[in-house]
């Protein structure tokens, strides 16, 4: 066929680019491992298109549930469900799962083609591609997250302005929840990356994931106890706690919620470094 | 120079490579020779610190691979697999590859170039023809300019064209000095290419010399003789010099007397001969002589059945 037609027949002009001198200036460095990854994500159009239809789930869901909620009534001691911010940003629980997914797949897609075997010749040292792709996810999912947030917020108090009372981002912790609701699903997206890193399988992977968001705060309510105790370090309890702005009292602080979410990117990162760097490619 | 020693590589009972020392050396094509089995892209795996040895060490430049600095700078390596997201254009693959170690955009074009993937550069390699995949997995391999390029059967879904276009690469890469290590199971592709050989069998390395040395190996030429009266002349050549290997009932090859002589007997005693070809073991005869203990997946009808007792899988 005529797009592969007559390659030149021999290598005449690869010394051109890269003399022989220079090999020190082509180290491999963590900022430029950042750059290759940013640009394997911006490059599959699928990952955009996946990014794109998160953010206008998160306006439209967020819009929906502040239509649903508005004039709903306000709890006695200014406590409950009512809770105007928070409602309109509710769109990032439903954005969990799909970047949890995507940070997931920017792994595992390597270990079904056969690229990570490309990638780590690239990289031999392995670890900086594993942050790499920790930083790209999380640079992505919070720019999706805190742009769908505000659009939705800003859309949500317009409709609760014509009834109950609404918020603004001047209002005190309603930034902070903004902030919040966007660093949470970007936390799943990391966590994502950490569970692709391990099992590297995508269904694996995002099977796990949906288990540690849904299955077992379900499964940890119902066992009870100590179980119903510990389920509050779960990431989606801790999640819900930093996002909240009209707290249930007993609940976790947004601070503690953060360093719980945190806490799991840390063990997840260093197991995604062991098996990493230990394991076969 | 790529220096191998002592590897092993155990998957967990299986051994798919066994003890394996050679060295690769700049300046000529090197053929990794083997069955299919034998561990040839277990070795590659190895010497690019993807698979981790269960025993010894590969050397790249005197160091481990992991240890350099500009890794691309100094291995380009095409492997078995595609080696990339079917969703990605091949620009983009190239370009990801060329950031983490600051190679610009213009090399990206002039190996697309070099490949001969210009126009296509731009489409998703997901629709990439076998053949295309093959080149986009070459082109990240020039990338680097790298001293040592190590591709793993790169002429697998390449048509005549391109099977001499890269004959041709491999052998201008080599004569610029570079170290060039490539994989096939085909010797008669390989015989064309390479200077080298190094060839292995069941994990294991059988020889390791030049196409000279291994032609040096073989057996005095033999006839092939097809004749009606096979029985008949066979027991006219029949002596403590000869050697003779029954082909069919009316084909036979011939060791230790030459042509002419047996043309002229058979002449004299009024037999008449249909074929008398002298055949000189080529470096595939000797491939196949030299792996055939080490062949781990037969097809039942081998057209060596018959002069060599068949080895199953164990
Ligand atoms: N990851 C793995 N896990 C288990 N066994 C493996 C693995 N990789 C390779 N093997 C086994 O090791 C042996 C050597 O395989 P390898 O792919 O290195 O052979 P090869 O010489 O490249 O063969 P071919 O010519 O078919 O490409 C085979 O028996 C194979 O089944
Ligand atoms: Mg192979």
């Amino acid at each position: 066929m005529s797009a592969t037609s007559t390659p030149a027949t021999t290598s005449g002009s690869l010394d051109t680019a890269l003399p022989a001198g220079d090999v020190s200036a082509h180290n491999v460095t963590l900022v430029r491992v950042v750059r290759s990854e940013w640009i394997k994500l911006r490059s599959v159009r699928s990952t955009i298109v996946t990014l794109g239809l998160t953010a206008c789930a998160v306006v439209a869901f967020g819009v929906l549930v502040s239509m649903l909620s508005n004039g709903a009534p306000i709890a006695a001691d200014g406590e409950g469900i009512y809770d105007p911010a928070g409602n309109s940003l509710f769109g990032a629980i439903l954005a969990q799962v799909v970047l949890g997914a995507v940070g997931a797949l920017v792994i595992t897609s390597e270990y079904s083609t056969g690229l990570i075997r490309t990638t780590l010749t690239a990289v031999p040292r392995r670890l900086p591609v594993l942050w790499a792709k920790m930083i790209v996810v999380a640079a992505a999912s919070f720019a999706t997250m805190v742009a769908s947030l505000l659009v939705a917020f800003f859309v949500g108090q317009a409709v609760y302005s014509g009834g109950g009372p609404s918020a603004s981002l001047s209002d005190p912790g309603v930034l902070r929840a903004v902030l919040a609701a966007a660093l949470f699903p970007t936390t799943i997206a990391v966590m994502g990356v950490g569970f692709g890193a391990l099992v590297r399988h995508t269904a694996a992977a995002i099977g796990i994931l949906v288990a540690v968001l849904f299955v077992m705060p379900t499964l940890f309510d119902t066992l009870g106890g100590v179980w119903d105790d510990a389920s509050k370090y779960l990431p989606s309890e801790a999640g819900q706690a930093m996002i909240t702005v009209v707290k249930d009292s007993g609940d976790m602080s947004p601070t503690t919620g953060l360093l719980v979410l945190l806490g799991w990117i840390g063990a997840l990162l260093a197991a995604g470094m062991i098996a990493l760097k230990r394991r076969d490619a | 120079m790529i220096q191998v020693t002592n590897l092993t590589k155990h998957y967990g009972r299986h051994v798919a490579v066994d003890d394996l020392s050679f060295t690769v050396e700049p300046g000529v094509v090197t053929g990794f020779l083997g069955p299919n089995g034998a561990g040839k892209s277990t070795t590659m795996r190895m010497i690019l610190g993807l698979d981790k040895p269960t025993e010894g060490q590969a050397l790249l430049n005197g160091k481990p691979f992991a240890e350099h600095r500009a890794p691309l700078r100094e291995i380009g390596a095409l492997l078995d697999a595609k080696g990339n997201h079917p969703g990605r254009p091949a620009r983009e693959h190239l370009s990801a590859l060329a950031a983490t170690t600051g190679i610009s955009k213009r090399r990206v074009a002039e190996v697309l170039d070099i490949v001969g993937l210009s126009e296509v550069a731009d489409r998703r390699s997901g629709g990439f023809s076998l053949g295309m995949a093959q080149r986009l997995g070459i082109a990240s391999a020039l990338l680097g300019d790298p001293h040592t390029v190590m591709l793993d059967e790169p002429v697998n879904g390449l048509d005549p064209e391109g099977i001499l276009w890269i004959r041709n690469l491999l052998k201008s890469l080599a004569a610029e000095g570079r170290t060039v290590l490539v994989s096939s199971h085909l010797m008669s592709e390989m015989a064309l290419t390479a200077e080298h050989f190094i060839i292995v069998g069941r994990g294991r390395l059988i020889a390791d010399m030049s196409g000279a040395e291994l032609t040096a190996l073989t057996q005095p030429t033999s006839v092939r003789v097809r004749s009606p009266h096979a029985g008949q002349l066979r027991d006219l050549l029949a002596g403590d010099a000869t050697d003779i290997v029954i082909r069919d009932h009316d084909l036979f090859d011939v060791v230790g007397v030459d042509a002419d002589d047996i043309g002229a007997r058979a002449w004299s005693a009024n037999l008449q001969l249909q074929e008398l070809t002298p055949a000189r073991a080529s470096l595939e005869d000797i491939f196949m002589d030299l792996t055939k203990d080490a062949v781990e997946y037969h097809g039942v009808t081998d057209s060596t059945n018959n002069t060599h007792e068949t080895e199953y899988a164990r």
